[in-house]
């Protein structure tokens, strides 16, 4: 097994980039710069919550397509046969177990790429 | 070339050909524009007067407008047209030419006011105009669904059926599948309208593209995107989720409600359909999650942290989507 970085020491070196960009930088750039900064400090956070939420996120997200589809596989492959039953109506909001999913997925992908967006909140309360 | 070019010496004899009174032109100002687009702000100095004014041409000198777009010059005529109907609009002092050698654009009267639409949703200045201004988008768009195709130039004529194709080719071609698109376009397809085409739709009718001042709004900006097609494509954008900015329980624009937009827009003649305007909603959040997708995974190559952080916006558009199926599953 190769060495990889304790999870813990990335998301606190993840966390000071961050901080250091929106609380030491930005304060001291013109209109534009302070801007980019923001989005820059964000950009981090979204890699900090990917690094902790995805594993469990994609796991979960392997399990119920497993058991929509009936079958085992990777993520990747069983995601395409999903898409795949989709596109050709064999599956589609009113089967079984499709909105839940879609939700779930959905919901996880937000806790990581935009937990502040008002819809999601919405839908945790 | 000309992209990139200070516009100043070619506009002032371009300006003086039309209007022989203008002397100079000061204080030019870039103003932050889309990649095909560029926008310039000045003052023409005239009789010791000075008036404001916006350019807004082409990037690309002489390219073809992007599918989808209409050319710089049709939005100028468009605008004008709008203007003689009652729509709030800047005014258009000039239409570019071949002669002028700037390359295709237009130049209007600078009008003042807000547009970022966090302010205008969320500023205490504003408190008193956001009642306001669902019902004035409804006499607005009204107008616009109204305007006799006579007095307009040749805009596509794009029904359902060929937005949605458009779309899905779009979608198709980024090669990465994601459920909950498949589903939105599987329901979308299911559900195509039979629609009266024939209205001048504005395409881009959205809190951003709008300039609010204190009594409500001042200008309808951004014709780019206009067609001729299905006016509930308008309402349908207006109430897509991100262009709530966050007041979700607003549907107009985060705004107001339906039932001022609707008020508003039968009072000038309109006829309200709120099952194609949900339809326009939700293909207006596909369009734009496929949009923020797209942007995504340009990002490697334009080398944008701006598009790469819009990339990972495309979960806010498949929960407003996945919210919008299942609340209609839910209606008898």
């Amino acid at each position: 097994m190769s060495e990889r970085p304790d999870p813990s020491s990335s998301a606190t070196l993840l966390a000071l980039a961050a901080t250091c960009l929106r609380e030491d930088l930005r304060p001291k750039l013109e209109a534009r710069d302070r801007f980019l900064a923001l989005i820059a400090a964000n950009a981090i956070d979204i890699v900090a919550r990917e690094l902790r939420l995805a594993p469990g996120a994609e796991q979960r997200e392997v399990e119920r397509l497993a058991l929509l589809l009936e079958r085992e596989g990777d993520r990747e492959t069983l995601n395409l046969i999903f898409c795949d039953a989709l596109a050709q109506g064999r599956l589609d909001e009113t089967s079984p177990g499709v909105l839940d999913h879609l939700f779930a997925l959905t919901m996880d992908r937000l806790e990581i790429d935009q937990p502040r967006y008002a819809a999601y909140r919405r839908e945790l309360a | 070339m000309i992209a990139g070019d200070h516009p100043g010496a070619r506009l002032l004899s371009a300006l003086k050909r039309r209007d022989p009174t203008v002397e100079t032109l000061e204080g030019f100002q870039r103003l932050t524009g889309g990649a095909m687009q560029e926008t310039w702000r000045f003052e023409a100095v005239a009789d010791g007067r000075r008036r404001p004014l916006v350019l807004r041409r082409a990037q690309n000198d002489g390219a073809a407008p992007r599918p989808g777009t209409i050319s710089l010059a049709d939005q100028a005529h468009v605008t004008r047209a709008a203007a003689r109907q009652g729509v709030p609009s800047p005014e258009v002092v000039a239409v570019l030419d071949d002669d002028d050698g700037l390359g295709p654009g237009f130049v209007m009267g600078l009008v003042e006011g807000e547009t970022v639409p966090q302010k205008i949703l969320r500023s205490p200045e504003f408190e008193t105009t956001r009642p306001l201004l669902a019902a004035q988008c409804g006499a607005i768009l009204a107008r616009i669904h109204a305007l006799p195709a006579s007095q307009l130039p040749d805009l596509p004529r794009l029904t359902a059926a060929d937005k949605l194709r458009a779309l899905r080719q779009q979608y198709v071609q980024q090669g990465r599948p994601r459920p909950v698109f498949e589903l939105a376009f599987q329901w979308l397809f299911r559900r195509l309208p039979q629609e009266p085409v024939g209205c001048l739709v504005h395409g881009d009718f959205r809190n951003g593209n709008l300039i609010v001042q204190a009594d409500g709004i001042a200008a309808v900006l951004d014709w780019e995107r206009a067609f001729v097609g299905d006016p509930m494509y308008d309402l349908g954008w207006l109430c897509v989720g991100s262009w709530r900015f966050g007041e979700i329980d607003h549907p107009v624009g985060g705004f107001g409600s339906l039932s001022a937009f609707a008020e508003a827009y039968r009072a000038e003649g309109g006829t309200v359909d709120l099952d194609r305007a949900r339809f326009w909603e939700v293909y207006g959040s596909l369009d734009w999650g496929v949009t923020t997708a797209e942007l995504g995974q340009e990002a490697g190559r334009t080398q944008s942290l701006e598009a790469a952080a819009i990339g990972r916006r495309t979960t806010e558009a498949e929960i407003d989507l996945l919210r919008l199926i299942r609340d209609e599953r839910k209606k008898p």
